[in-house]
């Protein structure tokens, strides 16, 4: 009688390990499958969208150049000089040395919030396609720097204060998906600040001022 | 002998072993089935588009580079024709300079960071051992900082409109794929560059997983780097000068 319990027991104890092995083993696994094949699609999925919109500009902007190309052909002085004037305000904007206005979204957040969060809010508007960037009246430029103190953050040398709105100018709808997606920047800061009152919105008309600091050139050369 | 005769309880635990072996082995074959190959398929296919759409982008670029060095010759040509243009073209040339369409060189430094070559111990974090995105936007955010007038990852050129993305375990720059080992090359003072990267309380996180896990990143001063031009586009679409004053 007692031989008989032990092995019961002993089964009862071998069979359920063993269930429990090949759950666990299960679950896993299909943990792991999901995860890389989910990722990798969804990946191939946005690395594919970048290369449709990247390549779309490449087109628009070819075109662009084949017609300043040909107004030079005409040889005509004015058109010659219109030519120029239009390219040299396309590279004012992009440098941030014309004030300018357009389309866009405003991301309004109430209180502080750290540099690598600005720097990721930043960062997510130049790859949604922004054109121009704005933070509480200031112009992002390529060589733009935030920084943080104790009291707050800098950018370019001039404290802002909260609440800080960055502006930028660009396909409205586009830029709000970007920032506003699951997982996405603003997603993450409303979860890292859960008291934070943080709003986006689209906007029809934006105007972002020209930029103020002093990058230049002292020490690079053209290298031809 | 008595211990081992057939029981009740033991057959009912006997069936419900079989059963539970049965369904779980049908189900990690049903899995196994219905995932891969669908996958698999699906991911060839975007892997080929992704390729594809590379190979475009790069005549693509190369017909853009082709065409503002045409454009540059016309202006000049312009310019020779009609003083009056001289002015003007000088403040292009300057803007396209400060826009990063135009290769430039300089004292500077180099900075590469590259995946760990020790291997994981067991049970370790593996993204201890890798380049993230974020990492090397900091590089690039410090080395603004430290005054950089010029700066270029791998071959990309970092202007206004470049994000440091990540997708999964891609960096994207400037649209376009990146992989290990990233240098960052920048132009400007070096030693106030090299200055605030070594700063005890700058990339300390960089620093540690250098020193723990063997992330791979250096600094080196140069007396000349040289930086490529941007190939990618410059979109202006959205905005207009603003003209109400």
């Amino acid at each position: 009688m007692f031989r008989q319990r032990s092995a019961q027991v002993y089964l009862t104890i071998f069979c359920f390990l063993i269930g429990l092995g090949v759950i666990m083993q299960l679950r896993t696994q299909s943990r792991t499958v999901k995860d890389t094949q989910a990722q990798s699609s969804v990946e191939q999925a946005q690395v594919l969208s970048n290369l449709v919109d990247s390549n779309a500009d490449l087109n628009r902007e070819i075109r662009s150049l084949e017609d300043q190309l040909a107004s030079f052909k005409q040889t005509s002085g004015q058109s010659e000089l219109d030519t120029i004037v239009a390219e040299l305000n396309r590279m004012k904007i992009i440098n941030g040395r014309i004030e300018v206005s357009g389309q866009g979204v405003e991301i309004w957040i109430d209180r502080r919030i750290t540099v690598l969060d600005m720097q990721d809010l930043i960062n997510e508007l130049r790859n949604a396609g922004a054109e121009a960037i704005g933070v509480n009246g200031q112009r992002i430029i390529m060589a733009s720097v935030v920084k943080e103190d104790k009291e707050g953050l800098i950018i370019d040398d001039i404290r802002i204060s909260p609440p800080y709105i960055l502006t930028a100018i660009g396909n409205s709808d586009t830029l709000e998906r970007a920032v506003e997606r699951k997982g996405g920047v603003t997603q993450i800061l409303r979860y890292n600040h859960p008291e934070a009152v943080i709003s986006v919105s689209k906007e029809t008309h934006l105007v972002i001022p020209i930029y103020q600091g002093t990058f230049g050139m002292n020490y690079a050369t053209v290298a031809k | 002998m008595s211990a081992w005769r057939i029981n009740r309880w033991t057959v009912a635990l006997g069936i419900v072993g079989l059963i539970l072996g049965i369904v779980l082995s049908m189900r990690w074959k049903a899995q196994a089935q219905n995932t891969v190959p669908v996958e698999a398929g699906v991911r060839s296919s975007a892997a080929a588009s992704i390729k594809r759409l590379e190979e475009e982008q790069k005549s693509l670029r190369a017909r853009l580079t082709e065409l503002q060095k045409e454009l540059e010759l016309y202006q000049g040509i312009a310019v020779a024709r009609n003083d009056s243009l001289a002015e003007i073209a000088q403040d292009l040339d300057n803007q396209r300079i400060l826009a990063g369409l135009v290769p430039m060189k300089g004292p500077g430094v180099k900075v590469v960071l590259d995946d760990s070559t020790k291997s994981p111990a067991p049970g370790d974090d593996l993204s201890n051992y890798i380049v993230h995105e974020y990492q090397l936007r900091d590089v690039v955010n410090l080395l603004w900082e430290g005054g950089a007038e010029a700066m270029s990852l791998n071959n990309e050129r970092i202007v206004g409109s470049t994000s440091i993305y990540c997708v999964g375990s891609t960096i994207l720059v400037n649209n376009t794929r990146l992989s290990p080992p990233y240098e960052i090359a920048a132009i400007g003072n070096a030693a106030s560059m090299e200055n605030l990267l070594n700063r005890s309380t700058s990339l300390t996180k960089i620093k540690s997983l250098a020193r723990q896990y063997g992330l791979q990143f250096r600094i080196q001063r140069a007396k000349e780097v040289t930086v490529v031009a941007y190939e990618g586009p410059l979109t202006v679409k959205y905005s207009t000068q603003n003209t109400v004053k």
